[in-house]
């Protein structure tokens, strides 16, 4: 017998974990592999909705590439760890650290080879039903399908270069190798011991938590404070924090405390089992929480948006907006009013508006911003605003945070066709009850009475423009409207803004949303569900001993199986818990900073569904490993 | 009074392709009476570990069948062995077979609370029977912080706990030094004596045998001789060296 043979010898001796590897390898790649037919797929690249593919798609093939570095590490991680008694019998035999090094490189290679070309192999068979699937979802008819030679090239490169960091950091972890620690790993126990910091932390992790209700509810009712992106990314940082604290600290010290009760008394097994791997155990909590939490946030949010589309679309102030100036956009005003009436009208109405230039340079309907008589705003929208001479009112008509650099007490220059003006901004503030996005500009600015009239006396004739506000009975008859209107439309900066117009995009990129978002989420849920497989099935043999010391004692069937249900709960439903919480508190957060009141009852009623959902989906995967889990160790008591 | 009846028991494995049988036991009888201290001694390969296995419910005979206290427990399943053996039985491994997660005294409370007994009640006899073996200051300590001879002690603690009617006891010595593996025979003899314990042990340690009543010298799967103490240990102990002697070869080398 030689070397080789026992390089091969052990490699088939392990066949098991190695196919858990090689499944967990195979399956990342092919699902990175077809996300890159659809970023190399030219047509949808230089298509109609160049921008969302251009964007989007990218980003979701760096988060599975992100989840399949760590995936990929934690899998031969957790695998190389398993194997160290049997590589320290291998040193106490006489084995070389360089002879095992190229035992565990060798047979590693061997996998990541064998599941680099199987996962390119079904890749590429699956790519065709892939790609026309997504095609089909997202209505794109025009589209066909290509493979292109890119995506096995970057496929192959990008697993390259994660196989060859795993092999650098498998390496380095057998350079530290000591004989005595791995023939004895079984005698130690991993938790260190508990310290009285711990309790203290636990404690704060708790309050902290049930703070952040509090926080919330404090950060989201003042629009200041809503509205402020270092709040919110602070928020999140807190939160994720307190769930670090109270997982870490918190639950250690919880069954620490344990230990004098008498439910400890009566649960001896399970709970000092559970104790015994907790310091471990800990981080992957940590980690399946957020995993959780950004499974919720990506799926819960997606469908509540697609459910909103015709909520949301309804929240423009108009049926249908659009913008005449001196230049652009010009309609016979007869002709106009035959299109307009081609449909049963509610309300229409005809707003003047000049367009001053925020820049003192070449004046161009971006750099613009419309202004409105006070007169004219208060007419259409029932308020009584009253403004100086001097003064202004910056109307937000986009849902960007913020007050695009007018905020109130401000002061402002806009630059006419021969004048400039000073104003003060003596309030800002998001309205949708006026006008949209039919203008380039994320806001409107309403001046006093006088201030206007003498703006567009000096400014009418190249700045100036009508604003024609329709509401119909039925918005989604007036289709045929817009296609007519569109061919008087002569620039893209003034695009008709229509209900349904917004409600057919709105529908589209939230279908995509959610397409990238559930990707991103399956993928995350059933890297979660794997990662505890994996960890569970590595305990296995550790477990098997224990078990075989208490045949001696006696420990019937429905005892052992009680034990392992205790420990498996724990981790299975703990980060669901966890992540319900922090998805619940990011999407609530999240939806009052971009939609406000009205729309927040549907996003938190879908967030309930989606964590039913997920709970029950969590359930399935802590059965099928429980099943395993107890199939195994039955067979092996037997 | 008879505790264990073993009638005609056999054990072969591989069974199912006969050139390659074996055939640990052999057709093996023995009754073990209440408050007996019995050793069990034989060559590599006799069946004396088989033969305790078989007695104690943790492996099924071939054929034959085993009693205790009038139970016939090759009738019983799994689940109804194992509670008979944490509530009837105590047992008692060459590698002591602690659990490294749980303390000294948690590890001797174990069979109890498997038991669902009071909490009160564990605390009292887990501080009783350490005491008895001198490990009380050990209580809080974990496995792997003691030495051999105590874990051993803690074992044999943990089989006592449930006040079984009879120990097995696999080559409790095999892996101590010659002073703990006198500490943990002192033990045995001290609850055979004052608990009136009934001990089966297994061995292949002549000291060790020497602290029992009775030894069963098992060779290729039968009982080949049965000798009983008379007088001192020392006395036993010779005699017991003889009969390995005679035992050990084939008998016309003699």
């Amino acid at each position: 017998m030689t070397f080789k043979d026992v390089i091969r010898k052990n490699f088939l001796g392990n066949v098991k974990q190695y196919l858990s590897f090689f499944l967990c390898s195979t399956f990342s790649i092919v699902i990175f592999f077809n996300y890159t037919t659809l970023i190399f797929n030219k047509q949808l690249i230089e298509g109609e909705n160049q921008d969302m593919f251009r964007y989007v798609m990218p980003v979701t093939v760096v988060g599975i590439l992100l989840f399949s570095i760590f995936f990929l590490i934690y899998a031969s991680t957790s695998f190389v760890k398993g194997r160290n008694k049997e590589l320290g019998v291998y040193m106490s035999l006489g084995m070389t650290r360089k002879q095992i090094k190229t035992l565990v490189n060798t047979q590693n290679a061997i996998i990541n080879g064998t599941s680099l070309v199987a996962g390119l192999l079904i890749g590429a068979i699956l790519s065709r039903m892939f790609q026309l699937t997504i095609l089909k979802i997202l209505e794109m008819k025009d589209v066909t399908f290509y493979l292109d030679y890119k995506s096995f090239l970057s496929t192959a490169i990008t697993f390259l270069f994660i196989s060859f960091f795993i092999y650098v950091k498998t390496t380095r972890r057998m350079n530290r190798m000591d004989i005595t620690m791995y023939l004895k790993e079984d005698r130690t126990v991993e938790t260190r011991p508990y310290q009285k910091w711990d309790g203290i932390l636990g404690v704060i992790g708790g309050v902290l938590l049930v703070a952040q209700i509090f926080v919330l509810f404090v950060l989201t009712s003042n629009e200041e404070l809503r509205k402020n992106m270092g709040f919110l990314a602070g928020y999140a940082i807190l939160l994720f924090f307190a769930i670090y604290l109270t997982i870490a600290k918190g639950g250690r010290t919880m069954l620490e405390k344990c230990r004098t009760t008498s439910y400890y008394t009566k649960n001896m097994l399970a709970v000092s089992t559970i104790q015994k791997k907790y310091d471990q155990n800990k981080r992957i909590l940590f980690v399946l929480s957020i995993l959780s939490t950004l499974t919720i946030i990506f799926v819960a949010s997606p469908i509540s948006l697609l459910n909103l589309s015709e909520e949301i679309a309804l929240m423009e102030p108009n049926t249908i907006e659009y913008v005449e100036t001196t230049k652009e956009n010009k309609v016979d005003p007869a002709t106009l009013k035959e299109i307009l009436n081609k449909q049963p009208v509610k309300e229409q109405r005809e707003v003047s508006f000049v367009y001053l230039s925020t820049t003192n340079q070449e004046q161009h309907l971006e750099a613009s911003i419309p202004i409105i008589s006070e007169k004219d705003y208060n007419t259409k929208t029932g308020n009584k605003l009253s403004l100086k001479q001097g003064e202004c009112f910056n109307m937000g008509v986009d849902w960007i945070p913020g007050n695009n650099g007018m905020d109130a007490g401000s002061k402002i220059t806009l630059y006419g066709e021969e004048k400039d003006y000073s104003l003060h901004v003596c309030s800002a503030a998001h309205e949708d009850t006026f006008v949209s996005k039919s203008f380039p500009s994320p806001s409107v600015l309403i001046v006093n009475e006088l201030d206007y009239q003498k703006m567009y006396e000096e400014n009418k004739a190249t700045m100036s423009g009508v604003y024609h506000l329709i509401s119909y009975e039925d918005w989604k008859k007036t289709k045929p409207i817009i296609d007519e209107l569109s061919n008087y439309v002569t620039t893209k900066s003034l695009p008709i803004n229509a209900t349904i117009l917004q409600y057919e995009t709105l529908k589209k990129s939230y279908s995509t949303f959610l397409f990238v978002s559930i990707v991103l989420a399956i993928l995350f849920f059933v890297s979660g569900g794997a990662v505890l497989y994996l960890r569970q099935m590595g305990e296995l043999g550790k477990t098997k001993e224990m078990y075989q010391k208490l045949t001696g004692i006696g420990i019937t069937t429905k005892e052992r199986k009680q034990v392992t249900r205790k420990e498996l709960q724990l981790i299975y439903f703990l980060p669901v818990i966890f992540g319900a919480f922090a998805g619940g508190c990011i999407i609530y957060y999240l939806t009052n900073l971009f939609g406000g009141s009205n729309i927040l009852s549907q996003f938190m009623k879908t967030t309930c569904k989606v964590i039913l959902v997920y709970f029950i989906s969590q359930m399935v995967f802590y059965l099928i490993t429980k099943r395993k889990y107890d199939r195994e160790l039955h067979s092996f008591m037997k | 009074m008879e505790l264990v009846k073993a009638t005609n028991l056999t054990k072969v494995y591989g069974e199912y392709k006969v050139e390659n049988a074996t055939k640990a036991l052999n057709g093996v009888s023995l009754q073990v009476q209440a408050g007996e201290f019995i050793g069990v001694m034989g060559p590599s390969g006799s069946g004396k570990s088989t033969l305790v296995n078989i007695l104690s419910g943790i492996t099924a005979p071939t054929t034959g069948a085993v009693e205790i206290e009038g139970k016939e427990i090759n009738q019983m399943d799994q689940d109804e062995m194992a509670v008979f053996r944490r509530r009837k039985l105590g047992f008692v491994f060459q590698d002591f077979n602690l659990l490294e997660h749980l303390t000294v005294k948690e590890n001797i409370m174990l069979p109890m609370v498997l038991e669902k007994r009071p909490k009160e009640e564990m605390e009292q006899k887990a501080s009783a029977i350490m005491k008895q073996f001198g490990i009380e200051h050990l209580e809080n300590k974990y496995p792997y912080n003691i030495s051999g001879g105590q874990q051993q002690r803690v074992a044999v603690s943990r089989a006592l706990i449930n006040d079984p009617i009879l120990v097995f006891a696999d080559e409790p010595t095999g892996n101590l030094d010659s002073k703990s593996a006198n500490a943990v025979m002192n033990c045995f003899s001290d609850i055979n004596e004052q608990n009136k314990a009934t001990i089966l042990m297994v061995t292949h340690d002549v000291f060790a045998a020497s602290f029992c009543k009775k030894i069963i010298f098992i060779k290729d799967g039968q009982i080949a001789m049965e000798i009983v103490r008379k007088g001192t240990r020392k006395e036993f102990f010779d005699y017991i060296l003889d009969c390995q002697a005679m035992i050990g070869g084939v008998s016309n080398d003699l």
